[in-house]
């Protein structure tokens, strides 16, 4: 399998990509620009909720056997943090392109064309399948404030709709950044130049 | 039929190269389409799994294991080894199998274990007229120990979906490690005696003064381990407690000690570890509810009914749990795999007597070959760009270590449970 984080990988089939150049700089600037600053927001929020999770449980250790008590309910808002966090990883694997997938195929097939097929199917399901999710996650919302009183943590009050909407924001974020890479895998079909390759011409 | 579906769609879509979460949306579209469940359910089962207290041990083992790929904290365990056996033929990549066991039961990650003990081994082993590929094999082939030493996070997720005792799951898998330690420096030393140039002289010969420089030098990350396995086993702290207090101590040391990583690059090292952690998330969220949706469908009892209709005997109806794990290990990665086979395969384990302590070694240690099983095979492919080694110099070697070593080992674990059931029996009781 390849993708994980120490492994780049190509959108499916390509050759890897050239880490300086992100996907967003290939985007319009109106749609690449916003989409650029909600991969911004999503790193904040990675490492808010990696630091607040570390520190948290350490915090736990040292206020039960330093000052003998207890930090109260922090499990209550730790997790509902923690989950909105690995979204937010989630969205930014789905920006770098760095989800795990078994890439048997791209090793099997050597046709350049069949290799861009391949790589379009692959972009196009996980598009739609996204986009499915994103559905699924809104109805099961709308059921949630179908009833007259939200679903809450036990001693904060914390709703569960909090985190789940962080949910649905982020499968939609992730359908944005797959389909991101499906525009510029059809750009390259097509002969459009893609920004970085003007880069490394010019460079050259 | 919406069983048969699923694991047709999972295979097609996992072949055909698409994401490994995706390929499990692709299967609730699926039961969306055939089932008679509301797709309203998806998003509660999904989140309320994912809500465990226990589950986030991962994501904090995780950034720990960051921490110290990035903070040189492999570097002096690397040293230290290679101080007490470096100087005997094959006791450089010896030293290697052991930084991989002692860095995994600090990191249990296997790809961080490769990544740090990979980068730093291959150097020097290829100065020392190593061949390369079977010695990038070697470290690939090691480096899965991260799964095997506690503290491991397959056995966290194997604890939670199995309600099993997750200090009892950790334990279950230490002498099957140790078994594979030593079967992978007998099988590499056999496969060196054809090699006569391998350069010894100048590896380092342990004498006192050198010893207590590296000592004093890995001491402060060989107090990894027993910060978190003695925090554990002495019942101060939760593995999740353990994993914050791993995370705490590793920075400090990182930054201030082996000067590794600066507070900037502290942050870009949680950043990576988060999106590590977001696919790991993402990937644990949609198995749940695929998961949920196939034992509501039965699967547990037709998989043993399909089981027992081959045969009803115990060792080959293990056998095929083995073979189904090996499959499944070599189309997924572990932590989709361990969530996908535990609910279905445990019940049939169980059904031949077998302890589900024991199960959580078998499970652990098949997991771990299938990582370095090609065709997938993460850890090779990840090995060969850290080793810089062409994957097709390290296929055979590789083979080897499966054959010889992983193979014999899980025949072992499979089939005398007292190697999975002695520690965890006498250090918690039964």
């Amino acid at each position: 399998m390849s993708g994980s984080a120490h492994e780049p990988p190509s959108a499916a089939g390509e050759a890897p990509r050239d880490r300086q150049y992100k996907i967003t700089d290939e985007l319009p600037v109106i749609i690449g620009y916003p989409m650029k600053a909600i991969a911004f927001v999503m790193r904040q929020i990675v490492m808010v909720a990696g630091f607040l999770m570390a520190f948290t449980f350490g915090a736990v250790v040292v206020i039960r056997y330093g000052f003998g008590g207890d930090l109260f309910a922090y499990e209550e808002w730790l997790l509902g943090i923690s989950i909105v966090g690995f979204f937010a990883g989630a969205v930014l694997a789905s920006a770098r392109n760095l989800h795990i997938n078994a890439d048997i195929l791209g090793i099997v097939i050597q046709n350049p064309r069949l290799i861009w097929w391949r790589g379009f199917v692959v972009l196009t399901v996980e598009l739609l399948v996204i986009l499915f999710m994103m559905y699924a996650c809104y109805v099961s919302l709308l059921d949630d404030f179908s009833f007259p009183r939200l679903r809450a943590t036990p001693v904060l009050r914390i709703p569960f709709v909090t985190w789940r909407i962080g949910i649905m924001i982020a499968f939609g974020f992730m359908a944005m950044f797959t389909a991101a890479y499906l525009y510029v895998h059809i750009r390259r079909a097509l002969g459009l130049p893609l920004k970085s390759d003007l880069i490394r011409e010019a460079a050259k | 039929m919406i069983i048969a579906g699923s694991l047709f769609i999972v295979c097609a879509m996992l072949l055909l190269g698409v994401s490994v979460f995706v390929a499990f949306g692709a299967v609730l579209i699926f039961i969306a389409m055939v089932g008679d469940q509301s797709i309203t359910g998806y998003l509660p089962t999904g989140s309320t799994g994912i809500r465990s207290l226990v589950l986030l041990a991962i994501p904090l083992f995780m950034i720990a294991g960051g921490i110290m790929e990035k903070g040189r904290i492999a570097a002096p365990l690397v040293s230290l080894a290679e101080m007490f056996i470096g100087h005997i033929k094959g006791g450089l990549s010896a030293a290697g199998v052991l930084a991989c066991g002692v860095f995994g039961s600090i990191s249990g990650s296997a790809n961080a274990t490769l990544t740090c003990i990979g980068g730093i081994m291959m150097p020097h082993l290829k100065k020392a007229n190593y061949p390369g590929g079977q010695s990038a094999a070697l470290i690939v082939a090691a480096s899965p120990l991260g799964l095997l030493i506690p503290p491991s996070s397959s056995h966290i997720l194997y604890g939670w979906v199995a309600q099993q005792h997750v200090l009892k799951c950790f334990l279950s898998t230490v002498i099957p490690a140790f078994i594979l330690i030593t079967l992978l420096i007998v099988v590499n030393q056999f496969m060196l005696r054809k090699y006569d140039d391998i350069n010894l002289t100048d590896r380092p010969r342990p004498f006192l003064p050198t010893f207590g420089r590296q000592a004093r030098l890995a001491g402060p990350a060989l107090m990894m381990p027993l910060i978190i396995l003695g925090g554990i086993y002495g019942g101060i702290m939760t593995p999740t407690e353990a994993a914050g207090i791993a995370v705490v101590y590793s920075i400090p040391i990182a930054i201030y000690f082996y000067r590794g990583l600066t507070w900037k690059t502290l942050a870009q090292t949680i950043q990576n570890s988060g999106v590590t952690i977001g696919v790991v998330m993402v990937m644990i969220f949609m198995v749940l509810i695929v998961s949920d949706n196939l034992i509501s469908q039965g699967a547990p009892q037709l998989a043993k009914d399909l089981v027992y209709s081959v045969s009803d005997n115990p060792i080959v109806i293990l056998l095929m749990i083995n073979v189904v794990m090996i499959l499944i290990g070599m189309l997924m990665d572990d932590i989709s795999g361990l969530l996908l086979a535990t609910p279905i395969l445990l019940p049939i384990a169980q059904s031949t007597g077998m302890d589900p302590i024991h199960f959580a070694a078998v499970i652990g240690v098949n997991l771990g070959m299938a990582n370095i099983t090609p065709p997938t095979a993460p850890l090779l492919y990840l090995g060969a760009q850290v080793c810089d080694e062409p994957v097709s110099r390290m296929l055979w070697p590789t083979l080897i270590f499966i054959v010889f070593a992983w193979l014999p080992t899980l025949m072992l674990t499979t089939f005398v449970p007292e190697l999975a059931l002695f520690l965890p029996d006498l250090l918690l009781g039964k």
